[in-house]
């Protein structure tokens, strides 16, 4: 019996210590990263960047210095990932007297929702030329709305606030602002024709008026456009006063406020039968541009986009055609992109219009109230200049407290 | 339809024993209670439903009625809430026959719990590390029903017998975020003993899991946008699944668990001799997020865990000595499913483990007197855990702690000529001998200053608890008999304030 019972303890202790399995790698692919330089660029020889390489399923970030424009070989775990190029290039061009030169600038690439799998990977991406932005910009953009004292939403106090980040007087007249047709929370597939790097798909367009200089905005001032310019506060304790508003986006009086004191801005186009309402959780991206000379009719018949994907939901297939307008890239002052950190899922804009997106909230009850906020940069005596690289990421303070008609210092 | 079919089986025969012992001995229920801890130290052997026979020597039946409540005034485990209010009712009996032995259970519990927090699910001991989290928290309030059957006969020199247990719960928050969760747990097994010679029986038993939990999480208040996560583990989100919960958009789960077990059995059929018990439990946890008619699986977790036990007993005039010695290994490791934005699955990787090792002895002396029975127990425990989430990018992080448990406990029944008096006391100290925390970014907002860090300052710190558990029984000398009882612990944790619980039940046996 005393056998049986130290037979049975010393099999069982055994078997506690030999039942572990080995614990198994993860799965890893090599990464063969090529950056191909601007065409236009002549001799480009590369000086300094980075590349970010973010995991879309974890939120990792890895980091890595370019010494050139290809990265040594590096492991990736397998999965999801969007990548981000910022660098500098030296490069021969000539100057006002045609004389040759050397010169630096910034380039940028992007790529995003790369599937890195099945051992080794190879990718290239195509780099272009950063592009300053010498003219107004979007410093505030508040499209959540607020919420009132009970717990309603409240919606009508949105606005865009635009900047002269210039040091010389700049002419609102024919000033443009339209919101991007794609959404960045919902990619799609197989979408064609992809004008992005040409072109902004846009939904609505609304245009300041003027005859070229009769709304001037000096060095270091700003105006709002909004959807209705008064002091939202008297009804809505959680809100402000938009009645310093300097344009009304107006859709018609049988369903829209106008308030008389305050100029209209034309409506170009709209996919919208109503009020345009900015998507109060910032799944759309906004664009400023001029066009002069183009009246509405003209835009909806020249600038007219007809584009399809193929929507999939599991085993549901189905084909989808949409109508909308179209920007050229070239005319965009500025642009915006927003989107939140739970929902992006692609672009909506080139990413030579802005590499990144910024937000205010993640689409819960913390974005009531908050806006987008661009950063200031410096002062230039008394004039603030404010942050401006393409890179809404860097350049704007996401979820920030509105100021409208307020330019903070700091 | 089976599980109708179940219900009826156990109300059967919960019945049946209710009636037939009408005129059993009532101071058995009292015994069986008070000699808990007789009965527990061998609580390996008593998982094979054939050894029902072996585990209580005269037929019984207790119900009762019991309100609870349990508070922790700083330190906890964040995800299990501060506070927790039930009211329990249970009814358990037991039935010897010529040749057949039965035992059937029934309890219902209606509980509050306040304050939990990044979990949304029930169970979380059972889904952690995967457990679908929000940062809002809440009050929760829910509903268990349980049954128990195990029918054990005797053909020729063998003991066979089957047990059937299943748990239906609900649970659900009335504010936003709104979780709501329903519990299908059903485990069966089969178990046999056999004689092998004048002195010992040998048993050997085999059970199977099936449970469900069914999980839904939405916004009643229009506008509302509220972030739930999904946990990998160390407050380590699924950046893909993570979302946002709301009025419009609510958010479904699946968690499926599928699992077996094994275990032997060596018992002495006098009260003299070894005891042994051995048991591998082998199971499967998945979690499905729905999407549409479909699924996607998002995490698996598979566990195995060994426990072992061996100790002898002796009979010395009427004094009953147990002392054991016991080990057991748990081992779990989990793997995360990686999708692009289409649902197409890029990769599956192995990424969490957790292993925990326990170790110790205990021993229990046992007094017989006329007029009181008297037992003193002690035990000294090792458990070692140890959890990491592997990294390819950084170190990996990672929670270790390292604790010994010492034991005390005592306990007098008083037998009076109608009444019966039972007194028990414990005192425990847990005391961490190392403990270690390596945290990591990027996880969910908030999670290693609201999660992480608070639930590692608890399992590591230092306790000692003090407790007290009185029941009298009156009128023991009819066919039945009514119970009070009055449990009552304080828990003092280092470094915090304590938390204490309280159990008063009225109860009756037949």
């Amino acid at each position: 019996m005393k056998k049986l019972v130290f037979g049975l303890s010393l099999l069982m202790v055994v078997s506690l210590f030999s039942c572990s399995d080995d614990d198994a790698p993860i799965l890893q692919s090599d990464l063969n990263l090529v950056l191909n330089p601007p065409a236009k660029l002549k001799a480009p020889t590369f000086k300094s960047g980075t590349v970010t390489i973010t995991n879309v399923n974890s939120g990792e970030e890895i980091s890595k210095d370019l010494y050139g424009f290809m990265l040594p070989q590096m492991s990736l775990e397998d999965g999801l990932y969007n990548f981000t190029v910022e660098a500098e290039v030296d490069y021969f061009t000539r100057d006002v007297d045609d004389k040759i030169i050397f010169a630096t600038t910034g380039i940028r690439g992007f790529s995003e929702n790369v599937e890195v799998t099945g051992g080794t990977f190879d990718l290239t991406i195509d780099l272009f030329e950063y592009r300053k932005n010498t003219s107004f910009v979007i410093s505030e953009i508040f499209f959540s709305g607020t919420k009132t004292p009970e717990g309603k939403q409240y919606n009508d106090d949105k606005y865009f606030e635009i900047y002269n980040n210039t040091d010389k007087i700049l002419y609102a007249d024919g000033l443009c602002i339209a919101e991007s047709e794609l959404n960045t929370a919902m990619s799609l597939n197989k979408y064609t024709p992809d004008i992005r790097p040409e072109s902004t798909p846009v939904s609505s367009v609304y245009r300041i008026p003027g005859d070229g200089d009769d709304y001037p905005v000096e060095p270091g001032k700003s105006i709002i456009v909004c959807d209705v310019a008064i002091d939202h506060s008297a009804e809505n304790a959680n809100s402000f006063d938009l009645s310093i508003a300097d344009f009304e986006w107006f859709d018609g009086a049988d369903i829209d406020v106008d308030v008389p004191e305050v100029p209209n801005m034309e409506k170009m186009v709209s996919t919208s039968a109503s009020v345009w309402g900015l998507h109060n959780r910032g799944f759309t991206s906004y664009v400023l541009f001029k066009m002069d000379g183009v009246t509405p009719e003209k835009f909806n018949t020249d600038y007219a986009y007809h584009y399809q994907y193929t929507f999939v939901w599991g085993d549901f297939v189905k084909d989808m055609e949409f109508d909308a307008w179209q920007v050229p890239n070239e005319l965009i002052i500025d642009a915006v992109e927003c989107s939140t950190p739970s929902d992006y899922e692609w672009k909506a804009l080139d990413p030579s219009l802005d590499l990144t997106w910024t937000h205010a909230g993640d689409g819960d009850d913390a974005r009531y109230g908050k806006c987008v906020k661009r950063k200031v940069s410096h002062k230039e005596g008394e004039r603030v200049v404010l942050l401006d690289t393409n890179n809404s990421a860097f350049d704007f303070i996401p979820t920030a407290d509105p100021t409208p008609g307020v330019i903070e210092e700091e | 339809m089976l599980i109708q079919k179940l219900k009826s089986i156990f109300g059967i025969v919960i019945f049946l024993n209710l009636a037939a012992s009408a005129f059993a001995q009532n101071r058995n229920a009292n015994a069986v209670d008070f000699e808990k801890e007789l009965i527990q130290i061998q609580s390996g052997i008593w998982d094979n439903p054939a050894m029902l026979s072996h585990q209580y020597s005269k037929s019984f039946t207790d119900v009762s009625l019991a309100a609870k409540q349990w508070k922790a005034n700083e330190l906890h485990l964040i995800e299990e809430g501060d506070k927790q209010s039930s009211i329990d009712f249970d009814a358990f009996s037991f039935k010897r026959l010529k040749k057949s032995f039965v035992y059937g259970r029934a309890s219902y519990s209606k509980k509050n719990t306040n304050n939990i927090k990044w979990n949304t699910v029930s169970d979380y001991e059972k889904l952690a590390p995967y457990v679908v989290a929000d940062t809002i928290g809440g009050k929760s309030y829910g509903e268990n029903y349980y049954f128990e059957g195990i029918y054990s006969f005797i053909h020729r020199k063998n003991n066979y017998a089957i047990q059937a247990k299943y748990r239906s719960a609900e649970e659900y928050r009335k504010l936003d975020p709104r979780p709501r969760t329903t519990i299908s747990d059903l485990e069966i097994k089969l178990g046999g003993i056999r004689k092998i010679n004048s002195k010992y029986t040998i048993g050997l038993y085999t059970g199977f899991q099936d449970y469900q939990q069914d999980h839904e999480i939405g916004a009643r208040r229009p506008g509302t946008g509220i972030k739930i996560y999904y946990l990998r583990g160390l407050g380590i989100s699924d950046e893909n699944f993570s979302t946002i919960v709301t009025n419009s958009k609510s958010n479904s789960n699946i968690y499926e668990i599928k699992g077996y077990s094994v275990g032997t059995q060596l018992l002495p059929i006098g009260q003299t001799g070894w005891f042994q018990s051995f048991s591998y439990k082998k199971s499967k946890l998945e979690l499905l997020k729905t999407v549409g008619s479909g699924y996607d699986i998002v995490n698996d977790l598979d566990s195995k865990k060994f426990d072992f036990s061996l100790g002898r007993q002796y009979l010395l005039d009427q004094k009953t000595c147990k002392v054991k010695a016991f080990a057991s290994y748990e081992d779990k490791k989990g793997r995360e499913f990686n999708y692009n934005h289409n649902r197409k699955l890029l990769s599956v990787h192995d990424k969490y483990s957790e292993s925990n090792v326990s170790g110790g002895v205990s021993g229990i002396l046992f007094v017989k007197k006329d007029k009181y029975t008297t037992f003193y127990k002690t035990s000294l425990t090792y458990n070692y855990d140890n959890l990491e989430y592997k990294k390819s990018t950084s170190r990996n992080p990672k929670q270790e702690i390292e604790k010994l448990r010492f034991d005390l406990n005592a306990g007098r029944s008083f037998q009076f000529n109608e009444s019966t008096l039972n007194v028990k006391l414990a005192a425990v100290f847990d005391y961490c001998v190392g403990s270690e925390l390596m945290t990591t970014s990027p996880v969910a907002e908030g999670a290693n200053k609201g999660l992480v860090i608070p639930n590692y300052d608890f399992l590591s710190a230092d306790k000692f608890l003090l407790g007290t558990d009185i029941r009298y029984d009156i009128n023991t000398k009819k066919s039945y008999n009514i119970y009070t009882r009055l449990a009552y612990h304080q828990m003092m944790i280092s470094g915090s304030k304590s938390q204490y619980g309280i159990n008063l039940a009225i109860g009756l046996t037949l």
